[in-house]
């Protein structure tokens, strides 16, 4: 729930007024669980070869370097169309698996995620969804507010299509990389311009939505933004925003810790050897655009 | 549990069977000789407030009864000459010869004692008094609101929620977190009461402070186990808060100036002794010097919170009394006109009481509830509001029959409306914008009950009773038809049928068996025994840590069954003399039964949710455990200990592999200790001391890269696998009375120079403060977290920031490290000042 987000935000900030309130990292012992195959596989369609990542999970305070990449996996989507993409791994970076094309699909198809590992097979489903494009960006000088500080903010403007729910991913990296200003996953889940299928059928995003790419601080000239806004679908969308909770995850009103739903299931439905992560077809639009 | 099982197959039998034994024995003493019956109200000589379980003591009898919430007494015994003793803690005993040949009326004005003969209260009078040994009442507990004054404050407030946290079987998820929870229950299932009028929303600020204001606030009780018939709808807890009637003699006005609020009451007669009337209201105020910051950002921001209490009473005659109560509190915040959230409670009932003859009592009660809240987020052409609210109407008539010296009948029965509003929002988006309304939902929840108390002999009472409770929940609204649950994933939503207006959705019935007793080893040790069923039919909808203002009452329907809540409970009382020393004992042991507990499948979104039912889950809950309580009343020395051993847990379908979980509330050692010390007439010296075992949390075991982003992850799908450290406070406080002649260098502060300074400071304050007739002032001085622990309320994980200005090798390395972090309400020591005064 964004709002929620919102709010946590606010509530922090009173909290911080009062001065009481404080976080600090702390030392914990974590039980180890068991490794599972985690598949990140988010798949963009008509936008060049697309990749899909096999990792394994590791214990949650292995830090240093990313997880290691699953090799030796059988990666095929298939539409119901009948038309087959074998995705292989690339040699450099195991784990990554990339179509030998673009990806091309029409608005109502529907992909078939196939993989095989270690003698089971995973399958997910994904239909893709229209697409709803950026329609600009624009930058505007903000004076200081209560939360922001006074500086160079930048917004991005697309409209709702009218009728069936529009589920929406805006994400955004500076000067080419993940904005790790704030450590938090600093997006936007707009689902019919607004937070709630149905809440603004058919509008302009939404003030908040817009203003998503910004945090309490303005950028700097000379910074360069790329903005992505990904249209998925239901599933994909219900992950993203789990996902979302779970990483901004902090005090009074925090959500108690939860897994976040994937959708990928083996085919043996009774085969203890189960695989995390999420499948979901997407069509992309970007714009970029550098600070003045 | 063979006991609960009988009452689940055959409650009405065996309370038939117990009233039809009442009833008998009633008869065949009629039969010898006439009886008459002596009745009316004790209350205080000072202000004429009725004084709640007073105890009326007939010497040659051995026999007494106590007031009622209103005051009111009747006795009915044979005719004869009899001593009657009027007592109640704290004030001075009255003693009244009465010749009884017909029925009386004899209303009691009780005087508090003076301060200075406190220590020689007449010992003779306390075995009479020792209600917590005579009642069949268990699993409660009653603070009234001297002591709950007493006990040291966050930030100057006076707060009867947080006082109730330092009593046997209570705990609370953490500091700051919306209300309390009651022998293993979750906070939607106190049934809070405020004259009557049920409050939804017991917090101000988030759940730092309780709405109840201090100064209008007379009696507390809080009824865990055992509870009676009369009262239903919440399957853990009664707190019945009774608000002060106002003085009937003089005009009185009471304050306070603290850190965050300030308050102002003001109470009187009307007409003398017949009609009075208090009007109490608190509000804070750091942000009126908002606008005088030279920071323009803190200038259009909006936070304070407020509520404003008022009660007329209008004693019409002997037999007559009506009042009127309200209540309307509101928190709110903002940034100028950009962003404003706020949220309140509003009550109002209606009451009054009559008695028919001298033996009849009847109280009936109109009232109506409400809570609202709404979020506003504005700028020019843009915008998102959002409301939502529950409201209530009742009627509750309720009859006590004072049928005889062995038998208090009391019988009623409620009408309940409401109305929910579970969100409508408006969006706008440029100028344009889109309504969107989740449907209202309306329901009934109307009951009947009747309850006995029955002395059987000296030493066995009883109390029994039973409620029948039915609730219907009514269109136009949509029903859900859900398909079954799989673990972890949403129900699916077969169909929607839309049900007219006035057409049932949903309905629900259960009678709810009361019962207790009492067994009396001697005059000072008494063994009880308790069992109560109770139904609850509305649920608060929360899946965050504490509770939010935004979450959202919702009405039992096709999908959510109404919660039951059964306890058996078993207490042993004592109260004991220690080197002249009196002390109150108790223990206690329950267990509870709970079915249909709500839960929610991972990553359920409860707001603004067209199909919410689908995201619900559905369980059982359990909790028991040992309460021990040891209080010392009297003396320059009093307070006391509270000591709970329990375990409170929940077994759902599709949650921790089915298996028992604790609840995120569960501690397994609960201690308080509560101490006020009297140094001397001026200076009065207070500290509790808590301690419990952490909260449970869920942790992670594994991390799952996505996108970049670390994901926490429980590969074995535990719930609450974790304890949080242990939490440990200290708070203190002194209070320092000004009256008199004041300012004179005699005194305990004689060679201290800090004292001296303080003196002398307060001194030049008071000086300033405009001279009324007995004005009285106190400075109330405190600590809250002494020794600043850092409690944690909640442990996190995330991703590890990167440093301040890193290196691109920085930024890359780091991105998908992770780290747990301590997040603690209150990180350090809290001090305060207050400043109180009576006139």
């Amino acid at each position: 729930m964004k709002i929620n987000q919102i709010l946590r935000t606010f509530i922090g900030i009173s909290l911080a007024f009062t001065l009481y309130a404080c976080e600090d990292p702390i030392d914990i012992n974590l039980d180890k669980g068991e490794s599972q195959l985690a598949v990140d596989a988010l798949v963009l369609v008509n936008d060049g070869p697309a990749t899909i990542r096999l990792t394994k999970t590791t214990p949650y305070f292995e830090n240093g370097g990313k997880a290691p990449g699953v090799s030796g996996a059988l990666v095929q989507l298939t539409s119901d169309k009948g038309t087959v993409y074998t995705f292989t791994e690339v040699e450099k970076t195991p784990g990554n698996y990339l179509s030998s094309d673009s990806i091309r699909g029409e608005t109502g198809e529907v992909f078939n995620l196939s993989i095989k590992y270690n003698e089971q097979t995973f399958f997910s489903t994904s239909r893709l969804v229209r697409g709803t494009p950026i329609d600009t960006l624009y930058q505007e000088e903000r004076a200081a507010e209560f939360g922001n500080e006074a500086g160079k903010y930048l917004y991005f403007q697309a409209t709702d299509p009218v009728g069936p729910n529009d589920f929406c991913w805006m994400r955004y990296s500076l000067n080419g990389q993940n904005d790790l200003r704030y450590n938090r996953l600093r997006a936007a889940f707009p689902v019919d311009a607004a937070f709630n299928p149905g809440a603004a059928d058919g509008l302009e995003f939404i003030y908040p939505i817009r203003n998503s790419i910004n945090g309490d601080k303005g950028y700097l000239v000379g910074d360069t933004l790329a903005v992505e806004l990904l249209s998925i679908d239901a599933e994909q969308w219900r992950f993203l925003k789990e996902m979302d909770i779970q990483l901004n995850n902090t005090g009074l009103f925090a959500s108690p810790i939860a897994n976040v739903r994937g959708n990928i299931f083996n085919t043996d439905k009774n085969s203890k050897t189960k695989a995390v992560g999420c499948f979901g077809m997407a069509r992309i639009s970007r714009a970029g655009v550098r600070i003045k | 549990m063979k006991n609960k099982n009988l009452f689940k197959q055959h409650p009405i039998r065996i309370l038939f069977f117990f009233f039809s034994i009442g009833l008998l024995t009633n008869l065949g003493s009629h039969g010898q000789t006439t009886k008459q019956t002596v009745s009316g109200y004790i209350k205080d000589a000072n202000d004429g407030e009725a004084l709640i379980g007073a105890a009326v003591y007939v010497e040659e009898l051995k026999k007494g009864a106590t007031s009622n919430v209103y005051g009111f007494y009747s006795l009915t015994l044979p005719e004869g000459k009899y001593t009657f003793k009027f007592l109640y803690l704290g004030y001075v005993t009255q003693i009244k010869e009465v010749d009884l040949t017909k029925n009386q009326n004899l209303n009691i004005d009780l005087a508090e004692e003076a301060k200075e003969t406190k220590e020689v209260v007449i010992t003779g009078e306390k075995t009479e008094m020792e209600a917590n040994v005579k009642s069949t009442q268990m699993g409660v507990n009653k603070l009234d609101i001297k002591t709950i004054s007493k006990i040291p404050p966050l930030l100057g407030e006076v707060d009867v929620i947080r006082s109730i946290q330092l009593l046997p079987g209570v705990s609370t998820v953490g500091e700051g977190a919306s209300g309390f929870n009651v022998r293993g229950g979750s906070i939607d299932q106190n049934l809070i009461l405020l004259d009557e009028a049920p409050v939804y929303n017991s917090s101000h600020l988030f759940g730092f402070f309780s709405v109840f204001n201090p100064d209008a606030v007379k009696d507390v009780k809080l009824v865990k186990g055992g509870i009676p018939a009369q009262y239903g709808g919440r399957i853990s807890s009664l707190l019945d808060i009774r608000m002060k009637e106002g003085n009937n003699k003089k005009f009185e006005g009471n304050g306070g100036i603290g850190l965050l609020s300030s308050r102002f009451s003001i109470e009187g007669p009307i007409m003398k002794e017949k009609m009075s009337f208090i009007v109490a209201g608190r509000r804070t105020y750091f942000d009126l010097f908002f606008p005088l910051a030279s920071n323009e950002q803190l200038r259009s921001t909006v936070a304070y919170f407020y509520d404003l209490t008022a009660k007329v009473n209008y004693k019409i005659d002997q037999k007559n009394t009506v009042f009127a109560s309200g209540y309307f509190g509101r928190d709110k915040f903002g940034f100028g006109s950009a962003f404003g959230f706020e949220w309140g409670n509003a009550t109002t009932s209606l009451r009054w009481n009559h008695v028919f003859g001298s033996r009849l009592f009847s109280n009936i009660t109109a009232f109506y509830s409400n809570y609202d809240y709404s979020l506003n987020i504005k700028a020019d052409d843009d915008g998102f509001n959002w409301n939502s609210k529950i409201e209530n109407l009742s009627i509750k008539p309720e009859f006590t029959y004072y049928i005889d010296d062995k038998n208090t009948l009391t019988f009623g029965g409620q009408i309940l409306y409401y109305d929910f509003l579970p969100g409508k929002t408006t969006v706008l988006s440029n100028g344009r914008s889109i309504v969107n309304r989740l449907s209202d939902k309306y329901a009934f929840e109307n009951s009947l009950f009747v309850s006995n108390d029955h002395t059987i002999s000296r030493k066995i009472t009883l109390t029994y009773g039973l409620r029948y409770s039915n609730f219907l929940n009514q269109g136009a609204g949509n029903k859900l038809i859900l398909g079954d649950t799989t673990p972890g994933i949403k129900r699916p939503v077969l169909e929607t049928q839309i049900v007219a207006a006035g057409k049932t959705l949903a309905q629900y019935g259960n009678f709810e068996p009361r019962f207790s007793a009492k067994y009396e080893l001697n005059e000072k040790t008494s063994i009880k025994a308790s069992y109560n069923r109770m139904a609850q039919y509305i649920h608060l909808l929360s899946n965050t840590q504490a509770s939010v203002p935004l979450d959202v009452w919702s009405p039992s329907s096709n999908n959510i069954k109404p919660q039951i809540g059964d306890q058996v409970a078993l207490g042993y009382f004592k109260n004991f003399s220690l080197k002249d020393i009196d002390y109150e004992f108790s223990t206690e042991i329950f267990y509870k039964e709970m079915q249909n507990q709500i839960d929610y499948i991972d990553g359920a979104d409860l707001l603004l949710n067209k199909t919410l039912e689908a995201e619900l889950l559905s369980g059982n809950g359990r909790a028991y455990g040992l309460e021990f309580y040891l209080k010392k009343r009297k003396g320059k020395f009093n307070g006391w200990f509270s000591y709970t051993l329990s375990r409170s847990e929940r077994q759902v379908s599709g949650i921790n592999n089915k298996d028992w979980y604790p609840t995120r509330f569960d501690k397994t050692h609960n201690l308080a200790v509560v101490g006020n010390y009297e140094l001397n007439p001026r200076w009065s010296l207070s500290a509790n001391f808590v301690f419990s075992t952490g909260v449970p949390g869920t942790f992670p075991t594994n991390r799952i890269e996505y996108q970049g982003f670390v994901l926490p992850q429980n590969s074995n799908n535990l719930r609450n696998n974790y304890r949080l450290p242990a939490y440990h406070r200290l708070d203190i406080s002194a209070t320092y009375e000004v009256k008199g002649k004041f300012g004179t260098k005699r005194g305990i502060t004689k060679n201290w120079a800090l004292l001296n300074f303080v003196r002398d400071g307060i001194n030049s304050l008071v000086a300033k403060v405009p001279r009324v007739k007995n004005w009285k002032g106190s400075w109330t001085f405190g600590i809250y977290n002494v020794y600043a622990r850092r409690n944690p309320f909640g442990i996190y994980f995330r991703q590890t920031p990167p440093v301040e200005e890193p290196t691109a090798q920085q930024r890359v390395e780091q991105s998908t490290n992770t780290e747990a972090i301590r997040f603690s309400v209150l990180g350090t020591l809290v001090p305060s000042v207050t400043y109180n005064f009576s006139f």
